[in-house]
This record gives structure tokens, C-alpha cells and sequence, in this order.
């Protein structure tokens, strides 16, 4: 193993599995977050990201596997390894009864000393110094996400793990989330955030690891996703009549067809060969007026992964 | 990591700021005890012959076993809350994240609670003390023995049934079914195995056979409930206490050590 690597990753696990009696949650997961970047976790609903969060944080006992979280074993040393991680697991939950800033010096009564100092600021940070005395009960869930966060900085952590953290938050509250997010990964500190919300993703994070049917199926910066794949090219000319037919003998050319707005859109066999297919085009007297890559989102390439993933299981079962 | 003093303290903090059940746990143990002299104050006053005075060492003595009943549902209250309440409002999940202990955890419940049940009896108790020497009408009163043999009785009584409490209202994690269940044992499953002879001397690991051998000797004047066919000593009726405490504190810490969280 790279230990230089190792050294660097705050997460890491090796073939973590959990099963609940015949059922597989996750399975064989080899995941690995480095220090100071927004890592998202996209899955689909049921993909098993919350259940490897769950068991990441010690939560529940992996049945097999190794986790190692901030370069300390766990279970075996939960307790150093969680010392700077804050977590929100699913839905943010408080005792109702108490107000806000109860519910932190309950939480800050289990951490280090300076984590009962640290609720003023924490507060102040996402924006709920306002209503920190009142209780919990007639928080929205945008204040209890709030809420959920200031409970996560109270022990100054250098990992945060957060699941699902937009769910509920109408779309001005997604923007502040957004970037408190990004003031955290700003100060230093790594985000590892589940969603299922795959545009947030991509606006947040830096890197991503796709989960779906328990098992990992990609992971890395969200550029590296796209590398190697096939690239889609729009084309518009003069005569799309000709320029289909020709395309559709190009070595290079995957499909080719006509949209809705008369666009030809090619699918690249390679990451490359836009010039090849100008070249050709212009060599059989076509003009044409544009010719430009179309990003692949993405929705289209978890979808083209995960209905991948759900077709070989398919298969396989 | 040693946080047991501020974990405790947060304890309280949960406990103490449900109203409701503070209002409740009031009433039941200093309430009770207003109401039910008051009662007899009026009683007495409007028969003299007919009803006794409320203090006295008698009416120390009747309203002592009351006391014991609101008493030990105060403490099941307030231990059944202490024992399910993380779990039942979700918040459980986040104090395991912190990488703190979780048998730690489970452990500071009984303290925290403590905090709450003891302050609620020595009121109430204290009152009852008042009540039995300023109402004596001159009938006998209470010895210093009898008052620091009932304030053992109630403490026994209180300790044992909070905790027994907490550590099932952990086991089942739902604050209601722990105090459906401890209310039918004390009311009436305990007091059944009592009474079935053809158990013998094992009755005594009943829970209330052994908390009433520390009733005071007092109340043998008015014949209360202690049971003469089972015979217990003090020395096993410790080990009785200690025991229920026991097992029930260590089922609760085992539930909240091994649980999905």
C-alpha cells in the first residue's frame, strides 16, 4: 500500500461489507477521502449511503471489512478517531424540548472542554443566534439543518460528514448551505456529504464517489468521471441529410441522429475526434457552422453508471 | 476522556426542563403529601372522635406507605424518561458519533436522574415529617429513629425503582412501555409473587418484599403490609436491592452498547 497516501486520506476503508441478516447494505466498499476537499456521495434512494455512513461513524458494527478514520482503527479507537469529526446522520434530531443552545451544551457536555465555548460562535455561524433560545420544537427543518451543523462545529472538526444535509431547504436556503460548505472546505476542514441530488453535487464538491446497489462503483474528482468516456459533439451544417449519412460511416462516429431542433448530435467512439469529424465534413463540401462539445452532465453519467450497474445485476440474478 | 460531571449535568438538564414531568413528579411526591394531610385536617375537624389527628406517629406512619406508592411512580417516571429519551427523540445517534462511550453513556443516566427524583422526596418527605409533628394533636410522635428509618425506606425505595427504571426504559427504549411495565410489577406482579406460598423463602427476591423489610418499625403499630410468612433479613434484602439494581443497570448498558444507533 502507498503509505504516503494512506497518510493523507481521513477516510479509508478496505472491502467494508454490512448485512442486515440475508440482506447486503454495502458490499466490498473500498472508499478514500482525502484531507481538504467537498467529497460527495451520490446514490440513488437505497443505495446504501446512509448505512456506510452509519457505519463509518461506528454507528453500527460493519460484519466485514476495515475503516480507518482519521488514521485511527475503528471500532477499535472510536473514540480518538471521532474526536474531530461532526456528523449529521439522516435527518437532523434534538430534543424538542430543550432550545437550541440546550441542545448543544447537551452535545458540548461529551466533547472537550472548549466545546462549551465554542456554542456562541457556532451559532453565530449558521445563523440562528436570533432564535438560539427558543425550542427546538418550533424550528423549520432549515433551522434544525442549521442547527445540525452548528452541533457539528462545536468540537472543531477537521472531518464533517453530513447526509443528505439539503433535504428540505427550499432553494435560497440550498445557497447558503452551499456556501457555508464551501467556507468550511475553504477553512481547511473536509465535507463528505450524501445526496441524492446530483446537481448540488456537482456545484459543491470536489470529488465524488458514486454508490449504488451497496457497492462503490466509481470514485474521484468529478473531472476524472468523464475522462475516457465517449464525448458527444453538436454539429449543425447546411445539409443534414448528407451529413448523417456520412457521419454514420465515420470509424470514430458511435451514433448520429437529428434532435428535436434539427442539431446533429454525434456520439464519439473516444474522448477525441471533433477534428477528425470537421475534416471530414469540410471534405465532402458540407459547411458548417458550428461544431462544439456537449458536456455530459453529471445525471447522465450516474445514470449511464448506475443503469449500467442495474443492468449487469440483472443479468447476474 | 473523562466527562461524567458534565455528562451528568446534562442528564439533569434534559430531565429538568420537561415540564411536564417535573410538575408531575412534584405533585406526586410534595403535592401528595399536602393533599393527603389536608384531607385528614379536614376529616379531623369534622369529627374528632370519629377521625384521628393527621400527624402522630399513626398518621406518619399511613401516610408513610402513600408516600412510598407516589414516591416510587415519581421515580419510575422520571427513571423511564432518563432511560428512553435519547433513543426516542433520535438524538441518540448523535452523542454515539462523538466517539464517547457508549456504556458511559448509559451510565450517567442514574445520577443524572437522581438529581431530579432526590430533591422531589426530601421535600416531600420533609413536609411529611413536619405535618406528623405539628398535627400530632397530641398523640404520640415519630422517634429520630423512625424519621431516619423512613427517610431510608424512601430513599431505598426511590433509588431502586429509578433505576430499575432507566435500565429497562433503555432495554424496550420506549419511555411508556417501561412505565406500563414497572407500574405492573410494583402494583401487581411483585406483590403476587409475594403471596404465592409455594414459592418459600424465594419470595424474598421479589423487589418489594425486600424494600418493605426497611419499612420502619413503626409502622408494625398500624400492621401494614409486611408479610410475616416471608422472612427477610436486612443483609438479603440488600443484596435483594443491589441485585435488581444491578441486573437492571447492566441490561440497559448492554442494550445501549450493542444497538444500532
Amino acid at each position: 500500500m502507498d503509505t504516503s497516501l494512506s497518510a493523507d486520506l481521513l477516510v479509508e476503508t478496505h472491502g467494508l461489507t454490512k448485512r442486515f441478516g440475508a440482506r447486503t447494505a454495502i458490499e466490498g466498499v473500498d472508499l478514500r477521502i482525502p484531507a481538504g476537499v467537498a467529497f460527495g456521495l451520490l446514490g440513488p434512494n437505497g443505495a446504501g449511503k446512509t448505512t456506510l455512513i452509519r457505519t463509518l461513524l461506528g454507528l453500527t458494527r460493519a460484519s466485514a471489512g476495515t475503516i480507518r478514520v482519521m488514521g485511527c482503527d475503528m471500532p477499535g479507537r472510536h473514540a480518538q478517531a471521532l474526536a474531530r469529526v461532526g456528523a449529521v446522520v439522516e435527518e437532523p434530531r434534538f430534543h424538542g424540548h430543550l432550545t437550541g443552545r440546550e441542545n448543544l451544551r447537551v452535545l458540548s457536555a461529551l466533547l472537550a472542554d472548549e466545546a462549551t465555548a465554542r456554542i456562541p460562535g457556532s451559532l453565530d455561524r449558521v445563523g440562528l443566534t436570533a432564535r438560539a433560545d427558543d425550542p427546538v420544537s418550533d424550528y423549520s427543518l432549515g433551522m434544525k439543518q442549521r442547527l445540525g451543523i452548528a452541533r457539528c462545529l462545536l468540537n472543531d472538526p477537521r472531518l464533517l460528514i453530513l447526509d443528505e444535509p439539503m433535504n428540505g431547504l427550499d432553494p435560497a436556503g440550498i445557497q447558503e448551505f452551499r456556501g457555508l460548505l464551501r467556507g468550511l472546505v475553504a477553512e481547511g476542514r473536509t465535507v463528505l456529504v450524501s445526496s441524492h441530488l446530483l446537481d448540488e453535487i456537482e456545484r459543491t464538491c470536489d470529488m465524488v464517489a458514486i454508490i449504488d446497489l451497496g457497492r462503490l462503483v466509481r470514485q474521484g474528482r468529478l473531472s476524472e468521471l468523464h475522462d475516457g468516456e465517449a464525448q458527444q459533439v453538436l454539429v449543425v451544417c447546411d445539409d443534414n441529410v448528407r451529413a448523417l449519412a456520412l457521419l454514420s460511416k465515420e470509424p470514430s462516429v458511435k451514433t448520429a441522429v437529428v434532435d428535436a431542433d434539427g442539431v446533429l448530435v454525434c456520439t464519439l467512439t473516444g474522448a477525441d475526434g471533433a477534428a477528425e469529424l470537421n475534416r471530414a465534413l469540410v471534405t465532402a463540401g458540407l459547411a458548417v457552422s458550428r461544431l462544439e462539445p456537449a458536456r455530459i452532465t453529471l445525471e447522465e453519467r450516474f445514470l449511464d453508471i448506475t443503469s449500467r450497474l442495474q443492468s449487469a445485476g440483472e443479468v447476474t440474478s | 476522556m473523562s466527562r461524567v460531571v458534565p455528562m451528568i449535568g446534562a442528564e439533569f438538564l434534559k430531565l429538568r426542563k420537561r415540564r411536564g414531568l417535573v410538575l408531575l413528579s412534584l405533585f406526586l411526591t410534595a403535592g401528595s403529601v399536602v393533599l393527603v394531610n389536608g384531607v385528614l385536617v379536614a376529616y379531623h375537624a369534622s369529627n374528632a372522635t370519629k377521625y384521628g389527628p393527621a400527624g402522630g406517629l399513626i398518621g406518619f406512619t399511613n401516610s408513610l406507605t402513600l408516600f412510598g406508592i407516589v414516591g416510587a411512580l415519581a421515580a419510575v417516571l422520571i427513571g423511564a424518561t432518563a432511560g428512553s429519551q435519547d433513543v426516542s427523540s433520535g438524538v441518540f445517534r448523535s452523542l454515539v458519533a462523538t466517539g464517547q462511550s457508549r456504556i458511559k453513556l448509559a451510565l450517567v443516566r442514574i445520577p443524572g436522574a437522581l438529581l431530579l427524583l432526590l430533591p422531589m422526596l426530601a421535600l416531600g418527605y420533609a413536609l411529611e415529617v413536619l405535618a406528623a409533628f405539628t398535627l400530632a394533636g397530641g398523640t404520640p410522635t415519630p422517634t429520630a429513629v423512625d424519621v431516619l428509618n423512613g427517610a431510608g425506606w424512601l430513599a431505598a425505595v426511590g433509588v431502586l425503582d429509578l433505576a430499575v427504571a432507566v435500565g429497562l426504559g433503555a432495554l424496550v427504549r420506549s419511555r411508556g412501555t417501561a412505565i406500563g411495565l414497572m407500574i405492573a410489577w410494583e402494583l401487581a406482579g411483585s406483590r403476587v409473587v409475594e403471596r404465592i406460598s409455594a414459592f418459600g423463602n424465594w419470595r424474598a427476591l421479589a423487589s418489594t418484599a425486600a424494600t418493605d423489610r426497611f419499612l420502619p418499625r413503626a409502622t408494625d403499630v398500624v400492621q401494614l403490609t409486611r408479610l410475616d410468612s416471608i422472612t427477610v433479613t436486612i443483609a438479603t434484602a440488600i443484596v435483594v436491592v443491589v441485585a435488581w439494581i444491578v441486573v437492571a443497570t447492566a441490561l440497559g448498558v448492554w442494550r445501549t452498547a450493542t444497538q444500532d444507533a
